[in-house]
């Protein structure tokens, strides 16, 4: 059996007095789209920013590609990329010289900044300063950034929040495109059920910091008898 | 890697049109401003004064109507355009004269002056001028009556000295002065020793301007990452923390080296105008204005000035500047990487700027030696910002302990926030002591802000 790309185990993170995830546990194999889907506050950015090596976990291990963020952070930077919900660019840079910037630091060739060219769909408009972008180019820059690298594990955190149904549609098609070109792992939250029911192969509904339904997206409907994982999620937490 | 980071920094940095006009253009053009209008100021003064002098309306009031009063009068006969005399002469008509512009100075000598003359006690004479408002030209009038009573002294001084038979130029000043001064082991003189102070006055304040500037770009670069939400990114990605730092640090440096570069022409203008139009002036008017004492003018500084100075206290002075730009550059990182919003940073500096001039510009006016080792190794330890004035007053002083401890603390210094910032950059630490600000800041107005930077 293949090395899982990412093994979570009674995670826990608590900051101060409140807390943010309650032990959750689960599997990303390679070549698997997985979501985190819950509403805000459910602890779906605090589990990606653990798993980006951005936040130490409270309890519990997580390992990528067998090995811990904590301990191994440094090696696990290099196989993975992480898109934060907010992520900005430098607004002085033109698309082109941000990506070249970031294939540099993954000591990436041009070929990696044409892929990222070519993931992002901005053609000439990445001759332009990021600071003349529009919130959706700067989300595609943000992707292609993410993907360019070719990581092992991507860990997008809502890849398509805020953006409209063209960019969010466009932004999806990369993503699997992604998946199935490389063979890689990803790891995405939203709060969108409908598209992460498009994108996802298996999804983890989450809320108040606990897992409360795994499975595919077909697996989790006809467990709950719904017709989409909007309904799933009402039933599953009407039920608590 | 690294290189490629110190490119953005440089090159994001060299983009944005607010650092170059508030770094680097903007020290020339108010300089080369301060310098055009200083320069313009004086000129029109002493043309003023030149013009007073040439054509001034005097009033005499000669009560005494003995041999002072016809000296007096004499002088002014001498020294002024049209000269009144009168006998008696009221406060309120001398007013009405002055307001309406028919004198420009009343000489009053009072009865008596010329039996006081006689007798060897000094003569009150009273001058009444104008001041139409409170600039230097509106005030020239004072300039004119102390010239004028300058000039009367000198000229009844003559007088008084030739009847007796004496060479007034030797009596006044028997003994002629020609001081030189030892400054680090050759006679200089002392006009060469005032040159320098403001060849040091200019490469220390240039540098303290720059300090400042450094401080808050060095802060503002590290808030940015956070206010325009590219510090996740960058923490997430295979670098070593102590390389952003140090990237950052590089970026920092090459905008203060130009900021430098900005401030020292921008001030050597300034002070080559101010002095050019001094000396020109200050040469004219000596020529013109009855009595004045007027001495050499101040020269401007040139190569003379800093050779004085000598090859090590330059370099000194150089990789001190270098060393201070660090170690603030240093510290705005650190206190940037805490701010969550460049508004927050530039709050943080601000204040901490005053903190950083107050020891430079003490030093400006006080020795080094003055303060003696505790106070100048206590000096040290406070403000390795400053290190130039204090590298450079300690060498010039032979202080020479001082050299080395001051250079050495800039870099320890530094090396000790770099390492801080790293380690902060490297841990989550640094979003919560960002969130407990950014918390303390907006508690009152927003309580739900506590769970901004928690989970959604």
């Amino acid at each position: 059996m293949a090395e899982a790309a990412v093994v979570v185990e009674n995670l826990r993170k608590v900051f101060r007095d409140v807390v943010a995830v309650d032990g959750i546990s689960f599997n990303v194999r390679p070549g698997e789209v997985f979501g985190l889907v819950g509403p805000n506050g459910a602890g779906k950015t605090t589990t990606l920013r653990i798993l980006a090596t951005i936040l130490k976990p409270t309890e519990g291990t997580v390992l990528i590609y067998g090995m811990d963020v904590v301990k191994e952070k440094d090696k696990v930077r290099r196989i993975i990329s992480y898109l934060p919900e907010e992520a900005g660019a430098y607004k002085n840079m033109t698309g082109y010289e941000y990506l070249r910037l970031m294939a540099r630091i993954y000591g990436l060739s041009d070929d990696a900044v044409r892929e990222g060219a070519r993931l992002s769909g901005l053609g000439d408009a990445l001759k332009r300063y990021v600071g003349t972008y529009s919130k959706g180019m700067k989300r595609r820059l943000q992707l292609a950034r993410a993907l360019m690298v070719k990581p092992k594990l991507a860990i997008l955190d809502e890849p398509s929040s805020g953006l409209d149904v063209v960019h969010a549609v466009y932004v999806r098609n990369v993503i699997r495109g992604f998946v199935k070109e490389t063979g890689a792992a990803v790891i995405l939250s939203s709060h969108n059920m409908l598209e992460v029911e498009y994108t996802c192969d298996r999804v983890a509904l989450i809320n108040k910091g606990r897992i409360v339904a795994e499975g595919t997206p077909r697996e989790l409907k006809e467990a709950f008898n719904a017709s989409n994982l909007e309904e799933v999620f009402v039933k599953v937490v009407g039920q608590q | 890697m690294m290189s490629e980071l110190v490119k953005k920094e440089v090159m994001t940095a060299l983009r944005d049109k607010k650092v170059i006009i508030s770094t680097i253009v903007m020290p020339v053009i108010i300089f080369v401003a301060m310098g055009a209008i200083y320069g313009f100021a004086f000129s029109a003064v002493t043309q003023q004064a030149k013009h007073v002098a040439m054509h001034a309306q005097i009033l005499v009031c000669d009560m005494d109507k003995g041999p002072v009063g016809a000296y007096v009068v004499q002088y002014a006969r001498n020294h002024s355009s049209i000269t009144f005399i009168k006998n008696q002469c009221t406060l309120r008509e001398i007013a009405e004269g002055l307001s309406s512009n028919r004198y420009d100075l009343v000489v009053m000598v009072p009865k008596g002056a010329s039996a006081n003359f006689t007798s060897g006690k000094p003569v009150l004479v009273k001058i009444f001028t104008k001041a139409t408002g409170i600039s230097m030209i509106a005030s020239i009038g004072v300039s004119l009556a102390n010239a004028f009573i300058d000039g009367v002294n000198d000229f009844l001084r003559s007088l008084i000295l030739k009847s007796a038979g004496l060479n007034p130029e030797f009596t006044v000043n028997p003994v002629r002065g020609y001081a030189m001064v030892l400054f680090r082991g050759r006679f200089v003189p002392p006009q060469a020793l005032a040159s320098l102070f403001m060849v040091s006055f200019t490469f220390v304040m240039a540098p303290l301007i720059v300090i400042v500037t450094a401080l808050g770009f060095a802060s503002t670069s590290m808030a940015t990452e956070n206010e325009e939400k590219t510090l996740e990114v960058l923490l997430s990605l295979p670098i070593p923390r102590v390389k952003i730092v140090l990237s950052k640090l590089a970026g920092t440096l090459v905008i203060a080296a130009l900021a430098t570069a900005s401030f020292t022409v921008g001030m050597l203008i300034y002070t080559s105008m101010v002095f050019s139009a001094v000396t020109t002036s200050v040469g004219n008017v000596s020529s013109s204005t009855p009595g004045s004492t007027v001495s050499a003018a101040p020269q401007a500084f040139n190569s003379a000035a800093l050779a004085l100075l000598g090859t090590n206290a330059l370099l000194i002075m150089v990789v001190g500047t270098f060393l201070s730009l660090l170690a603030v550059a240093s510290l705005g990182l650190l206190l940037g990487s805490f701010a969550p919003s460049v508004r927050a940073s530039s709050t943080f500096t601000g204040q901490l700027s005053f903190l950083v001039m107050i020891p430079g510009f003490l030093l400006m006016f006080l020795s080094l030696s003055s303060l003696g080792p505790v106070g100048i190794g206590v000096l040290i330890a406070l403000s390795p910002f400053i290190t130039p004035i204090v590298a450079m007053k300690a060498y010039i002083e032979g202080i020479t302990w001082a050299v080395p401890a001051s250079l050495g603390w800039s870099v320890t210094f530094s090396i000790m926030m770099i390492l801080i910032a790293a380690k902060l950059l490297d841990s989550e630490r640094l979003l919560n002591i960002q969130y407990s600000l950014l918390s303390r800041g907006t508690r009152r107005k927003r309580r739900g802000i506590r769970f901004r930077l928690r989970s959604k």
